[in-house]
Order: C-alpha cells, then sequence, then structure tokens
C-alpha cells in the first residue's frame, strides 16, 4: 500500500512538474480596410532564426503560437510584412494590420 | 308652318354627353368622397400621431423611473459599501481577523469597481496596495506565512483593477476612430531601463498615435512615465513634459488626457512582473507563469511592464455608459432618417 502510494506522489509530482506553461502569442491579421485576412504567419526570434512552425490564420483572422518564451520577436505576415514585438510572461495579444 | 318648323327639330337625337358633362354630374360627389377620405386620413394620422406620443411618454416614464430606482439602489448600494469598508481597522497587526478584514476589503473593492465602474476609486486601491506593499517587503513583524498570504492578496486586488482597466480599454477600442499601442518595458539588473515601443497596432487604418512615452522607473507596480505630444514638442522646443504614475488602477474613462481639441490619451498598465517575487514568492505566483518569469530572469531581465497607450475621441468619455450611449443616439438617428 505505501508502495502504491508513493508511486502515486512520483507520477503527480512528474506530472505537474511538466505543466509548466510558457507565454502564448495571440491576435488577429486584418488588411487596410480591417478585413480579417487569411494567411500565413511566421514567428522570428531577435537573431533572425524562425522559431517553431509557421501558422495559418482562421477565417476570421486569428492567429495563436503556444509555448513560447518570452522575449523579442520578429512577427512575418504574408511574404514581407513585419513587426517588431516583445512577448511578455502569460498571454500577449497583438494585432496586425497588413501594410 | 310653324309645326312643320317645330317637328324636325323635336326629333333631332339626344346630343351625347361629353367628359366635361360627366365631370359636371360627378363633381358633388367627387368633392364629397375626397373631402371623406381626407378627412379620413387626417383623422388616422391625428390617432396614430396621438399614440405614438402617447407610447413616448409612457416609455419616457418608464424609463424614468427605472433611473430613479436604479440611482436609489445604486446609492443605497455605495453607502452601504463604504461604510462596511472603513467600519474595521484592519492596520492593526493585534487584530488575529487582519488577513480575513483584509480579504474583505478586497472583495469590497471588486464589488465596488464592478458597479460603480466610473466613481474614481483609485485612491482607496492604492491605498490597500501600498498597505499590502509595506507588510510584503519592509515589515519584518510578520512572519513568511503572512507574507506570502498578503502578496497573495495584493496579486488578487491587481488582478481585479486590471480586469477592470482592461475591459474599459476593450470597449473604447471597439469604437471607431480609436488607436492602440502596446509598450514594453524591460529593466535588467544594473537598473537600465528600455523602452519598446511595439510596432503592431489595433488600428488597421494606418491611423496613429501622436504622443510618444517615455519611462523614468518602474517600482514594484508602479510606472513613472511622461507623455510627450509631437506637435507641442515641435512648436515649443524647450517645453518638458511632466512625468506622473501609472498603476494597475489607472481606468481609461477617467484617468485620461485631453490632447488638441477632441482626442484624448490614456495609459493603462496590463502587466508587471519582476523577477525578485520569483525567490521570494514562488509558491504564490500563478503556476502558469513561472516558466515565463524563469525565462526572463534568464534573458537578464529584472522588471517587465506593459503598457497600452490609447487614443479615442474625446465625445467618447465622461460618462458612465457614454459609448453605448454614442451607439444608441447614432442608430436611433439612422432609423429616424
Amino acid at each position: 500500500m505505501k508502495k502504491v502510494f508513493i508511486s502515486i506522489l512520483v507520477i503527480v509530482g512528474i506530472f505537474t512538474a511538466t505543466i509548466l506553461y510558457a507565454a502564448n502569442l495571440f491576435g488577429i491579421v486584418s488588411d487596410k480596410t480591417g478585413k480579417p485576412v487569411e494567411t500565413k504567419v511566421t514567428l522570428k526570434d531577435d537573431k533572425g532564426a524562425q522559431v517553431g512552425q509557421p501558422v495559418a490564420t482562421d477565417k476570421k483572422g486569428n492567429y495563436a503560437f503556444k509555448d513560447i518564451k518570452p522575449g523579442s520577436y520578429v512577427v512575418v505576415v504574408g511574404a514581407k510584412d513585419e513587426w517588431k514585438i516583445f512577448v511578455g510572461p502569460g498571454e500577449t495579444r497583438r494585432d496586425f494590420s497588413l501594410k | 308652318m310653324m309645326s312643320d318648323e317645330q317637328s324636325p327639330k323635336s326629333e333631332q337625337p339626344p346630343k351625347k354627353k361629353d367628359l366635361w358633362d360627366i365631370m359636371q354630374a360627378l363633381g358633388p360627389a367627387l368633392i364629397a368622397a375626397t373631402v371623406a377620405i381626407m378627412g379620413s386620413v387626417y383623422s388616422y394620422q391625428q390617432a396614430q400621431m396621438t399614440k405614438a406620443s402617447e407610447m413616448r411618454e409612457v416609455y419616457t416614464k418608464i424609463m424614468t423611473e427605472r433611473e430613479s430606482s436604479d440611482n436609489s439602489i445604486r446609492a443605497n448600494m455605495f453607502q452601504m459599501l463604504f461604510t462596511a469598508m472603513f467600519s474595521k481597522d484592519v492596520t492593526s497587526t493585534n487584530n488575529p481577523d487582519n488577513i480575513r478584514l483584509i480579504k474583505q476589503r478586497v472583495m469590497f473593492l471588486d464589488v465596488l469597481s464592478r458597479n460603480f465602474d466610473t466613481v474614481d476609486i483609485k485612491p482607496l486601491f492604492e491605498e490597500l496596495d501600498g498597505d499590502l506593499t509595506a507588510k510584503i517587503y519592509n515589515d519584518q513583524s510578520y512572519s513568511d506565512s503572512l507574507q506570502k498570504d498578503y502578496f497573495a492578496m495584493r496579486s488578487e486586488l491587481r488582478r481585479i483593477g486590471r480586469n477592470l482597466s482592461v475591459k474599459q480599454l476593450n470597449a473604447l477600442a471597439s469604437l471607431p476612430g480609436t488607436v492602440v499601442k502596446s509598450i514594453v518595458l524591460l529593466e535588467d539588473k544594473d537598473k537600465n531601463l528600455v523602452v519598446m515601443q511595439d510596432e503592431s497596432s489595433a488600428n488597421s487604418n494606418g491611423d496613429t498615435i501622436p504622443v510618444e512615452i517615455k519611462a523614468q522607473s518602474l517600482d514594484d507596480g508602479k510606472v513613472e512615465i511622461t507623455l510627450e505630444y509631437q506637435k507641442t514638442k515641435a512648436s515649443d522646443q524647450g517645453f518638458k513634459a511632466p512625468s506622473f504614475v501609472i498603476t494597475f488602477y489607472d481606468m481609461p474613462y477617467i484617468d485620461n488626457s485631453i490632447i488638441d481639441k477632441d482626442m484624448r490619451v490614456g495609459v493603462v498598465l496590463t502587466k508587471y512582473a519582476t523577477t525578485k517575487d520569483l525567490e521570494l514568492f514562488r509558491d504564490r505566483i500563478d503556476r502558469r507563469l513561472i516558466k515565463d518569469y524563469e525565462d526572463l530572469k534568464s534573458g537578464g531581465i529584472a522588471k517587465y511592464a506593459e503598457l497600452r497607450l490609447i487614443k479615442f475621441p474625446a465625445k467618447y468619455t465622461g460618462h458612465r455608459d457614454r459609448p453605448y450611449l454614442q451607439d444608441i443616439l447614432q442608430n436611433l438617428v439612422e432609423e429616424e432618417k
């Protein structure tokens, strides 16, 4: 019984230790008139290296990057539009309007 | 001879009636009918107008009574909350219910801010925040456990303030002619302060905010900044903008500045983090943020703050439901057209 109890404690401990959420970046991409845009959003770190895989916006223009490290990033929307941003702890919302 | 002349005349066929003859015959009847129709239409219109007027009167009466009743309830509630909040001295260290009373004050402020979001209760929030901050960091007479409880209370208080200010910010941001911009402030271990103007913007028509934020200091949930209006800066180079402090309790409906004719600018503190808290109160920090705090610390960042700068038309403030009222009036005008 004691062993089972300790095993459960260890499993719960490992489980809770792994649930350490990182920062999330999300927002809406729209065109110059404010209409949502379906496009590709790429995240690059401050050295220009791509972070994770590019994401596609949905019909409402929503995009999201989950579990990223807080810090400076460059967001590339579509082929050429770029914005420098800083992602803080927790949820960070940034909306982009195509240039 | 006479009878011969008269006889053919009397046999002439009757003259065919033309339109004029018909009109002459029907004229009186047509006039009577027209008068009757016009009278009916006029009566109907009068009846409709009277009905509409009565409806307006009833509606106005209901609205007035409802507003009066609402005001009465709110006044009673406001008085009750204030009386309850100041009824006991929560600063007494001998009081065993100290934490419970602080929790009550936090709850009162939550209720107060939810129901009276345009009443300036910032001093009440800031007084309690300052009191808790002193207990958390400066007063050695409290146990570690109690200090952690105070830290948790202050976090809750700041969450309430931030939720309210962000709610107001979102309400204003949804209105036409509004621009929102994010500004991130970072302080490293050597107390070097960096302002990062985010390039993203909530506005889609390329509109900008002609104001520059300069950070003076970051200190435990208080951000001292100056706002420089580019036009003033250009016309008066000797002008030095005064600095002021932004906390989680600055509400854009109330704490905003008029710039130029009809433009208002407000600043909202949406995030504040200090990696010092990671060491002192690790078990009381939101578990989802611990990894982020560690990442900030490993990146050499000691303090982090995020501000939202909002530019909105002056007409959208100064009244509790002004943004919604404006929309309602606009809809009424459009319907009337």
